[in-house]
């Protein structure tokens, strides 16, 4: 059994406004991102006007930076929205509320590049990331994309016709008829890339940590996967296993990603910060003094292992 | 069974999309009949991985690729059927697709797989349908059923909104219609006059046999 999970290619770092993503494992403290303004999130009041408890919202980013500051894992925010008034709402609160970057996720899109073109008007363009590029993208959107000088891009490694955690490499790359992720972000011209690997259900969570050690073998990149895909709609995990099944269980998947070398993980709801950033900074603190052993040690001087005790 | 439809169900069965395409033209080319080609093949191979899915032997991923390999087959078999005017004796047609705004397929993509598999006819619009497409295609194709798919709280409106079209379109008093996607739910489904609700694609089926069985 390896000592240690080192990869063999050349781990690239980006440096997203002040959050460092990507590198051996040990080097950087894993990127939590949670989600906020999400489908059904409570406080939500109008999702198409993107109507919003301000009080409860901030109260929610502070607690995730609070947890930050005590464990040294960054985060970023998952802005989520489906219609162009209420992302750009969303957008706008939270540039006003923290200094963290933040993903555009919408489901469509034009909602996507619209927000992303106010992103870039307001002078957001460094913290904002675009969520994302996979394979339905057609050549509007990449142009639109290279337009705006989108610096940062999620790749979603959606493959139906092959789900193994080959076929995520091979969307990256592409095949005959269809546009790797890779060459649709070189064409949009944007620098900075990090894999989203894809969860479904609860047993693809080992598909997408599985995948998230391939891509960073192969090519290097940073990458990440979201278990709350999977776990947020677990019933059996938030009804029989209740109160506790839920939580636990989704921050346990989100350790299982890094210990296969995530740099990212999207942990879902905002709310389970509480949970999710105790457990993965205990984990990047394992992994970070196993790695020092072996001359990979933490490259920040905020790194959980130095904050553990 | 001939060989090219044995090839049909065993890439659903290893979850094969590129094999499955590469059969369905084997098939094309030396002839085989369409129909057995997709009744035999490909309905057989996808009918014995929804029971695993539904025995809980396999996941969401095989699902995906298994529904995947059988629309590619798909492709390349239906033209041959028309072109060689056979018809498949089915259960019924059935028209799918997500609403306009929501880009999901996945769900969408496997009840269509389920309900082929179980001897319906099966025409996907895809995902991101504008209400007027479904009215459109409802007046060309005239589907005895037309399943509706919403997986945001801020799409699924758009299932009312297309019932309601079709209704004032003269097009709903022999259309059955039901729902599906996450927000969705029984309640919702009577509430904007769909006949029936799927919680998941195993239930799709159920309800749409039901609906169709009552009505033909």
């Amino acid at each position: 059994m390896a000592k240690i999970i080192k990869f063999e290619s050349k781990q690239k770092v980006f440096d997203i406004s002040g959050v460092k993503v990507g590198g051996q494992p040990g080097e950087y403290p894993t990127v939590l991102i949670g989600s906020i303004f999400y489908d059904g999130h409570k406080i939500v009041s109008d999702a198409n006007k993107g109507e919003f408890d301000r009080v409860k919202a901030e109260g929610l980013i502070k607690m995730q930076e609070e947890l930050s500051d005590k464990t040294g894992n960054p985060f970023i925010l998952d802005v989520v929205g489906s219609t162009v008034e209420a992302l750009q709402k969303y957008v706008e609160f939270i540039s006003e509320t923290t200094e963290a970057p933040f993903l555009v996720d919408a489901p469509s899109a034009t909602v996507r590049i619209l927000t992303m073109k106010y992103a870039v008007e307001v002078g957001l363009n460094a913290r904002a990331i675009y969520n994302s590029i996979d394979n339905t993208i057609k050549q509007e959107e990449i142009k639109a994309i290279k337009e705006l000088g989108v610096k940062t891009a999620v790749l979603l490694a959606y493959n139906p016709r092959n789900l193994w955690p080959e076929g995520r490499l091979e969307i990256l790359k592409g095949y005959t008829n269809q546009i790797g992720l890779l060459e649709a972000a070189k064409k949009a011209c944007v620098k900075n890339l990090l894999v989203d690997t894809v969860v479904l259900d609860i047993p693809s969570i080992g598909l997408a940590v599985r995948s998230i050690y391939l891509v960073k073998q192969e090519l290097g990149l940073p990458a990440g996967c979201g278990p709350a895909n999977a776990t947020t709609t677990w019933k059996k995990g938030k009804k029989e296993y209740a109160p506790y099944g839920f939580p636990v269980c989704n921050a346990s998947a989100c350790t299982s990603a890094q210990i296969m070398g995530a740099n990212f993980v999207l942990y879902g709801p905002i709310v389970q910060a509480e949970a999710v950033f105790p457990a993965c900074a205990m984990t990047d603190a394992l992994i970070a003094y196993n790695s020092r052993r072996y001359g990979i040690g933490p490259k920040v001087k905020n790194h959980p292992l130095f904050k553990i005790s | 069974m001939e060989k090219t439809t044995r090839e049909l169900r065993r890439t659903v069965l290893s979850y094969d999309v590129e094999g499955a395409m590469l059969a369905a033209k084997k098939a094309v080319e030396v002839g085989v009949d369409p129909l057995k080609a997709i009744e035999e093949g490909l309905a057989q191979g996808i009918k014995e991985v929804g029971n695993k899915f539904g025995k809980g032997e396999i996941f969401l991923p095989e699902l995906v690729m298994a529904a995947e390999a059988m629309k590619k087959a798909l492709e390349v078999l239906e033209p041959e059927l028309k072109r060689k005017k056979k018809e498949r004796k089915t259960l019924g047609r059935v028209l799918l697709g997500t609403v306009a705004g929501d880009i999901h397929s996945i769900g969408k993509t496997i009840v269509a797989a389920m309900l082929t598999a179980n001897g319906f006819e099966v025409y996907d619009l895809g995902e991101d349908v504008p209400t007027e497409k479904f009215v459109e295609k409802v007046r060309e194709l005239k589907p005895d059923l037309l399943g509706l798919s919403a997986l945001l709280t801020t799409t699924l409106p758009a299932q009312g909104v297309v019932i309601e079209t079709l209704k004032r379109e003269g097009l709903r008093k022999t259309l059955k219609v039901i729902i599906g996607g996450a927000p969705a739910s029984k309640e919702w489904a009577e509430k904007i006059g769909a006949d029936g609700y799927g919680a998941n694609a195993v239930e799709a089926v159920q309800v749409s046999k039901k609906l169709l069985g009552t009505s033909k």
